[in-house]
């Protein structure tokens, strides 16, 4: 007879429960469709309403978020079979994520029209990166994963090249497409090990499969080291980080802001998922890579940013430092509950403080060409004594200041290692974090010099509006970050605790 | 059958050193070509008729295609000799021959690492329990006497409509996914491709010297 | 008719020895289309790699996965292409080295 009827088929369909869970994201999946049939509608000089239409977008799906945080509860749930996780630590990584797209959006119609870059397709392809971010903060499947770390790389691949008159932009786009593919293709074969020697695909039976004692698997442990080695390219950790200061200086600033904050917080939610959860029990056999990696992170990037002369490429290799800040955390968040605490206290810290400094050279970059060099930065305090004080803010923030959000973040990182008792791991980071105050403060005094009397000065265009808002924001962020650490660091806590809910 | 799938391993492993060792683009995109097609004899071979119909299609049939069209519009003469006796190409080689060679001796271990295996519900593959079929208790075949599906279950997983079914309910939010996925590719690709009015790099020269070679070569 | 089970690390191996071969394309070529080929080769190792455990282990999870695979390598040819015509447009040499613009 019919041979389908002899088979077990599947049944599962996904009620309103899983959609529920899913719901910040089908926002912004919904407002990515709806500009790209917006901007057939919207005439060429009125674009800066499809900015305020995905800011409006970006606005309800944080709301949802917020809301989710308590929908969601202390548990947490699986929806879509297994697939993906309404939890704390998904909301905590969506309302950062769709913090700094909100941002990204309020600065960037200036910027793009300064730049003559003002198309619709900006906009979209911003909500497209946004949704694949959202969706790896929340994967608990290793397909879900894959998909939504290809999601948010297309789009920021075309987003690099989004200026198609300037060379450096294309370059940048070309460079990232082959490394990043280069990258996708290890952490790949990584989760087809992970797959083939635990049997599942999703994480929660992943870590089932994994905590029996049984021998060790050597394939196993090859295949989470490559799944490691394709993220740690993602987060821009070193030695995978050879894309980062090319791409971050040949971008578009605006998408430079955005691809270097909102990539890492998603990144290293997953990152959390993954390590210190579902491969928990493999502990012993990769900690030492992310330890290694995380050690090579914090030496490239602070001793490569002191040569820098281009503040874009001197953020670049100061992201790549704080990659490894953040890894440490991540090395250290099994055996400790400091370790993922202040991990996650990192990124919140770290979105704030970044987004700053970029947004600086995003709001400061005039009609010519993108600011670029320390030359450009001379004498800013000057003319534009606010904005001036704001980057300072920022850039001490990232050397680690107190009272800054930085400086908290890496007392918890380096307390979670002490508690570890890896106490070498945290004198690495005490040691790199010292080499870094130089960079940050060379820069913070060239703004203070006066400008040479020879050389032409560079046009700072005004800040306007939307960039003040923007700058006030993080600035604020920043601070309250680095005073008010029991409200977040609540926050953290309460996001760590279970991060692969049960169905 | 095994002999079947040991030439068809082979004939795909030569062919792929083709893809990299070739000197002239077209050879290696010609290369490409055949590895993907054997792969997609593999995947018939091991039961996957879904997916050797996709691999050919889109594969060997759409994206090579735009492969073979690119290098015909950008450069069809360019010829790339690797660098042979380069330090990087020697290190290369031994790191693919170890890395290789530890594979294939843990995937050998693996198939006979089978100790922790005591209940009678769960299958077992070197202790680990056994994807789906546990869990759905199909489980009259033992997956450790038969490689490949065993008799009965040769109509779930190669089958259509087992995948298809698996794709929209269990996977049904990564099939999602990919629509969109495919929907910004769509979108970039129109973007980039696009006419601006002031070309990046259009050197007129070296076009018309590119157009006259055409010509020459043509007779 | 079945495949003998000692098949399968044969299986495993070409798809380490395809993905490896890739890589080691993907450093030692400079035309940035075979680099490009090159990833598409470590892809379908990936393939290979996933529908050998899935017939190995009885389930249907790897060839999803495989199918998946093979959607986004679409994507990432479709936009990689379109970039790549971009910026080595007619007359200029292919070479990943030239991309030196940003080297300081």
């Amino acid at each position: 007879m019919n041979a389908l009827a002899a088979l077990p088929l599947a049944t599962a369909t996904p009620g309103w429960h899983d959609l529920v869970g899913l719901l910040p994201e089908l926002i912004v999946a919904g407002g990515f469709l709806a500009l790209m049939l917006l901007d057939l509608v919207v005439p060429p000089a009125r674009r800066t309403w499809l900015a305020v239409f995905s800011g409006a977008v970006l606005l309800g799906a944080l709301a949802v978020s917020v809301w989710g945080w308590y929908d969601a509860g202390a548990a947490g749930r699986s929806v879509f079979f297994g697939a993906f996780a309404y939890d704390r630590l998904a909301v905590f990584g969506n309302c950062v994520i769709l913090g700094t797209s909100l941002l990204t959006v309020v600065i960037s119609p200036g910027y793009l029209i300064r730049r003559k870059l003002h198309h619709g397709e900006y906009y979209s392809l911003l909500m497209a990166a946004t949704v694949g971010m959202m969706l790896l903060a929340g994967a608990t499947s290793l397909m879900v994963i894959f998909l939504a770390i290809e999601l948010l790389s297309i789009s920021l691949y075309i987003l690099s090249g989004f200026s198609r008159q300037e060379e450096r932009s294309q370059e940048a786009a070309v460079k990232y497409l082959l490394l990043g593919s280069f990258a996708s293709a290890f952490l790949l074969f990584g989760m087809a090990l992970v797959y083939g020697e635990t049997g599942h695909t999703q994480l929660a039976q992943i870590a089932a499969s994994m905590s029996r004692s049984l021998p060790v698997d050597p394939l196993l442990v090859g295949g989470i080291i490559l799944m490691f080695v394709g993220l740690a390219f993602k987060v821009s950790a070193a030695p995978f980080h050879a894309w980062t200061p090319d791409v971050y200086q040949g971008a578009p600033t605006s998408v430079t802001t955005f691809m270097s904050v909102a990539t890492k917080v998603a990144a290293f939610i997953v990152i959390i998922r993954l390590f210190d959860d579902a491969f928990a029990s493999y502990y012993s056999h990769w900690s030492a890579v992310v330890i290694a990696v995380a050690i090579l992170s914090m030496v490239v990037g602070n001793f490569a940013a002191l040569t820098q002369t281009s503040i874009k490429r001197m953020l670049a290799y100061s992201g790549i430092a704080q990659a490894g800040y953040i890894l440490i955390g991540v090395a250290v968040g099994v055996g400790t509950s400091l370790g993922v605490q202040g991990a996650l206290y990192y990124l919140a810290a770290y979105a704030f403080t970044n987004l700053g400094a970029f947004a600086v050279v995003t709001v400061m970059s005039g009609r010519g060409e993108d600011l670029d060099s320390y030359d450009q930065l001379r004498g800013l305090w000057h003319r534009r004594p606010y904005v001036a004080a704001a980057l300072a803010f920022f850039l001490l923030s990232l050397a680690g200041f107190p009272p800054t959000a930085g400086f908290i973040g890496k007392f918890l990182v380096f307390a979670a290692a002490i508690q570890a008792h890896n106490v070498a791991l945290a004198l690495w980071g005490i040691g790199t974090s010292a080499v870094s105050v130089f960079y940050y403060l060379r820069v913070t005094l060239i703004m203070f010099q006066r400008p040479k009397e020879d050389a032409p000065a560079y046009e700072w265009p005004r800040t306007g509006v939307a960039g003040s808002a923007v700058l006030l924001v993080t600035a604020a962020g920043t601070l309250v970050l680095g005073v008010f650490v029991v409200l977040v660091l609540t926050v953290a806590t309460m996001a760590q605790t279970g991060t692969l809910p049960g169905t | 059958m095994n002999v079947l799938l040991a030439v068809i391993l082979i004939l795909a492993a030569i062919s792929a050193l083709g893809v990299v060792f070739s000197s002239k683009t077209i050879y290696s995109a010609l290369s490409l070509v055949l590895t993907v097609a054997l792969l997609a004899a593999v995947f018939l071979v091991l039961n996957a008729q879904f997916l050797f119909v996709v691999q050919l299609i889109v594969y060997a049939g759409a994206v090579m295609v735009l492969f073979v069209f690119i290098i015909a519009l950008l450069d069809p003469t360019a010829e790339d000799r690797p660098r042979l006796f380069d330090p990087r190409l020697i290190l290369g080689v031994l790191a693919v021959a170890g890395l290789c060679t530890a594979v294939f001796i843990a995937a050998r271990n693996d198939v006979t690492y089978d100790t922790a295996c005591t209940t009678q519900a769960v299958t077992c593959m070197h202790g680990y329990t056994v994807g789906s079929l546990a869990a759905t208790g199909d489980l009259s075949a033992d997956p450790f006497h038969t490689f490949g599906f065993p008799e009965n279950a040769v109509d779930r997983a190669g089958n259509v409509q087992t995948l298809a079914n698996q794709i929209f309910h269990t996977y049904v939010l990564p099939f999602e996914i990919t629509s969109l996925l495919l929907l910004v590719a769509a979108v970039g690709a129109v973007y980039l491709t696009r006419r601006v009015a002031v070309g990046p790099r259009r050197d007129p020269q070296a076009e018309e010297r590119w157009r006259d070679e055409l010509v020459e070569g043509g007779e | 008719m079945t495949l003998s089970q000692s098949m399968f690390p044969w299986i495993l191996l070409t798809a380490a020895f395809l993905f490896t071969l890739g890589a080691l394309g993907v450093l030692i070529r400079r035309n940035p289309l075979v680099v490009f080929m090159c990833i598409e080769l470590m892809l379908n190792a990936v393939n290979l790699a996933l529908v050998g455990y899935s017939s190995y282990l009885n389930s249907e999870e790897g060839q999803v996965f495989a199918f998946m695979v093979i959607v986004v390598a679409a994507a990432e040819v479709v936009v990689g292409l379109g970039l790549l015509t971009r910026v080595f447009s007619i007359g200029r040499e292919l070479d990943v080295d030239d991309l030196d613009e940003m080297k300081q």
